[in-house]
C-alpha cells in the first residue's frame, strides 16, 4: 500500500507593516537545524542551543544584508538628485 | 460550499505514474500557489488549477506565486519533497486556502489543496506561507 500525506503549512500575516528580520532568522534556522523526536536528551539541548546560536548569527547577517541594500538605496536617491526621499529612507 | 481541508489530488496520483511532474530544482516543472476565497470547494477529485473563487487584490496576480522547487528526496520508505517558503508584500487581500497546481503541464493539473483553517488577511503587509520541515514526518508533499 503506498499513501499520499500533505504537511500543513503556516501562514502568518501582517498589517501595515512587514515580517522583521526575526521572523526570517527564525525561519532560516528551521530550514537549517532539525532537531530529531527521539534524540537523547543531553543531544536535544545541545542542539538547541546551537540552534539559538545560528538564530542569531542568521539575526545579525540578516540585519547586516537590509543596512548594506538600505545604504546603496540611499546612495541611488542621492545622486538621482533626491535627497529627500534619500533622507526618509536613511531613517527608516 | 468551503475549504474542507488538505488533500492530495487523486489526479495528481495517477498523472505521476504518467511522469507528468517533475519536482528537481534543476530542470523541473514550474509549480505555482495560487490563494482562493472561502466559496471554493476543492476536493480530492480536483483536477485543475481554475479562476474560479481566486482571490483579487493588491499585489495577487492570478496563479499566484511561482514556488522554489526542493530536490526530491528520501528517508527511510518515504519519499519527499519540499518547497521554498514563499510571500507576498506590500499586499492586501485575504485568503481561506491555496492550490499548488503544475504550471508547465498541459491542462495546470491541480497537485495538492491546502485549507488555511480560518481566513487570512494581510493589509499593506506581507502574506507569507511557510512550508513544513522537509523530513518524512511533516513535508508537504509525501510518499509513504
Amino acid at each position: 500500500m503506498i499513501n499520499g500525506e500533505i504537511g500543513n503549512v503556516i501562514v502568518t500575516t501582517t498589517e501595515h507593516c512587514n515580517l522583521g528580520p526575526e521572523h526570517w532568522a527564525d525561519r532560516a534556522t528551521e530550514q537549517v537545524i532539525a532537531i530529531g523526536e527521539d534524540a537523547h536528551p543531553l543531544i536535544v539541548d545541545q542542539a538547541k542551543a546551537f540552534k539559538d546560536r545560528i538564530r542569531h548569527v542568521f539575526n545579525y547577517y540578516i540585519k547586516e544584508a537590509i543596512k548594506e541594500d538600505r545604504s546603496k538605496v540611499i546612495t541611488l536617491l542621492r545622486s538621482a538628485g533626491h535627497n529627500d526621499l534619500a533622507n526618509s529612507v536613511e531613517k527608516l | 460550499m468551503a475549504f474542507s481541508g488538505n488533500f492530495m489530488c487523486t489526479s495528481f496520483k495517477k498523472e505521476l505514474m504518467e511522469a507528468k511532474h517533475n519536482f528537481l530544482l534543476s530542470g523541473g516543472n514550474t509549480f505555482q500557489i495560487a490563494l482562493y476565497t472561502d466559496s471554493a470547494s476543492f476536493t480530492a477529485a480536483t483536477t485543475a488549477y481554475t479562476t474560479s473563487n481566486e482571490i483579487s487584490g493588491t499585489n495577487y496576480s492570478a496563479k499566484g506565486n511561482s514556488l522554489t522547487r526542493v530536490d526530491p528526496t528520501t528517508s527511510s520508505t518515504t519519499a519527499y519533497t519540499d518547497f521554498a517558503d514563499t510571500s507576498w508584500t506590500t499586499a492586501t487581500f485575504s485568503a481561506m486556502g491555496a492550490m499548488i497546481f503544475n504550471d508547465s503541464a498541459s491542462g495546470d493539473p491541480s497537485v495538492i489543496i491546502l485549507d488555511f483553517g480560518a481566513l487570512k488577511t494581510a493589509t499593506a503587509g506581507t502574506f507569507t506561507i511557510a512550508f513544513p520541515a522537509a523530513d518524512a514526518s511533516n513535508a508537504i508533499i509525501r510518499i509513504a
